[in-house]
């Protein structure tokens, strides 16, 4: 896999971001809306009229470039509607940002949006093509297709099942000690490793507070020409590197598959690291936003990103590696666990707790001078999905 | 094209879960990534399933049985069970 990247070329000004949780009175219009009025609000530099372009992420919330220029009551300007699974926000970004680095225009919004309770459904609604039940990979519900990491890991590297399940644990208790100390979170309070090992079983081994929470949500980030950047605020975000891999999807059919590990997030960690200029991630990275759909999936992702050694996630996890005072702060504002998981929005909220951490502005979950983030967006299952990265910097070199 | 029968080809499970958001008329569904001896993989639903008694490289073979029904109608295919 091969990619120029556009290193430094382009930066984030200003961002917007609405708490996720069940805002039974809103609709994704609404949330659409506030988000928007949040980056307008935070950056007097920048008005509505400044805005050349769009790119609109959702899952299901609407559908095509009207579904934005609708609500912002835009006059003709170019909305273009993405979907890429659970990693649509992060296209909605990748894209954004192509287009200024392409020259084609000079400022473009990205936004991600999706309301999921309303839908009469308690997960995530799926708009299949109807089938009779028959095909490998979509028989299992999401909870299940992940909770089949749990036992082929442990068989894999030897490891003792009660040992899994307390790093499975701990991801889930860090998760939600960060996301008590953030305002715009789902779920705002510490849970106990006792409440979450004693929660009612989801599917495996995984209970419910293995799994992230159903939320509605919304988040917008306006990006420009990084020599540009300054026009509009002294602390622009860089982006360093881009990357998606979507994966051949035959997991589900494929012996060499073992359900460790995710391909898709191997290539697409490291096409973003070349980008970036990154040799030494669990060195550079100062903190890392991943895809914690389920606890085993975040253990899983810290060996995939180059954090961990295989077969030694578990054991780093324990060590507190990855707390908010750990080596490398994983998920620092909460995470999916925490957030919930409106589909559009979730990897633009990963990236607004990047924004937030470079300029100082994280409150209780403030780290200390970071200086290169990353962000992961997994879209599907393991065996068949697509896998986002980013890497974004405080500073242009 | 030959006829190939597929009942009773064993394998060994890869890896597996109970999902207990998903319906089965024979609850609660237990569903395992299964290898087979001849190469090839599919993922199953497990019959007869105990959970307790499954684990990675249990053997199992595959049967023939209803996965579900709708509107009077049956839909059978295949599942493992336990050898």
């Amino acid at each position: 896999m091969s990619s120029r990247g556009i290193r430094n070329k382009v930066a984030v000004v200003a961002m917007g971001c609405t708490s996720f949780g069940e805002h039974w009175g809103r609709g994704a219009e609404d949330l659409i809306v506030e988000a928007t009025e949040e980056l307008y609000a935070s950056n007097p530099r920048i008005s509505r009229e400044d805005i050349d372009a769009y790119w609109l992420a959702t899952l299901g919330s609407g559908q095509s470039g009207l579904t934005l220029s609708k609500p912002l009551a835009l006059d003709y300007k170019p909305v273009t509607r993405v979907e890429n699974y659970c990693a649509s926000g992060s296209e909605a970004f990748r894209s954004a940002c192509y287009a200024v680095a392409s020259g084609a225009y000079d400022r473009v919004m990205a936004v991600g949006v999706e309301k999921l309770k309303d839908s009469g459904y308690s997960g995530l609604l799926r708009g299949d093509p109807p089938s009779d039940g028959t095909a490998a990979e979509l028989s299992l519900t999401a909870p299940a297709a992940f909770s089949l990491l749990d036992p082929a890991y442990c068989a894999r590297y030897g490891v003792d099942g009660a040992e899994f399940r307390k790093a499975m644990t701990h991801v889930a208790w860090k998760n939600h000690y960060n996301g008590a100390r953030n305002p715009k979170a789902q779920f705002r309070s510490e849970v106990s490793k006792e409440k979450i090992e004693s929660a009612p079983l989801v599917a495996g081994r995984l209970g419910v507070f293995d799994c992230s929470g159903v939320s509605d949500g919304a988040a917008c980030a306006l990006i420009v020409r990084a020599e540009d950047a300054h026009r509009y605020t002294d602390t622009p975000m860089y982006v360093k590197g881009l990357s998606l891999a979507a994966g051949p999807a035959r997991g589900a059919t494929d012996p060499d598959f073992d359900y460790t590990t995710f391909p898709e997030v191997v290539h697409s960690s490291r096409d973003a690291y070349a980008q970036a200029g990154i040799s030494d991630p669990r060195g550079q990275i100062s903190f890392a936003e991943v895809h914690d759909c389920f606890t085993p999936t975040e253990l899983v992702l810290m060996e995939d990103l180059g954090f961990s050694e295989r077969g030694q996630a578990w054991k780093d996890v324990l060590a507190g590696d990855y707390d908010l005072g750990g080596r490398l702060p994983v998920n620092p504002d909460g995470g999916l666990k925490s957030f919930g998981h409106p589909v559009g929005a979730s990897g633009l909220r990963m990236l607004y707790e990047a924004w937030l951490q470079f300029r100082g502005e994280a409150g209780d979950r403030q780290l200390e001078d970071p200086r290169l983030a990353l962000t992961h967006n997994l879209g599907g299952r393991p065996g068949s999905c697509v896998s986002f990265v980013s890497v974004v910097g405080r500073d242009r070199e | 094209m030959a006829p190939e029968p597929l009942a009773g080809i064993e394998g060994s499970v890869a890896t597996f879960t109970v999902d207990r958001l998903a319906f089965s008329p024979a609850p609660p569904i237990v569903d395992a990534v299964v290898d087979f001896d001849d190469g090839g993989r599919y993922t199953f639903e497990v019959a007869d399933a105990d959970p307790s008694a499954l684990d990675v490289g249990t053997r199992v073979e595959t049967v023939f049985r209803r996965l579900n029904s709708a509107d009077g109608v049956h839909n059978y295919f295949w599942k493992v069970r336990v050898v």
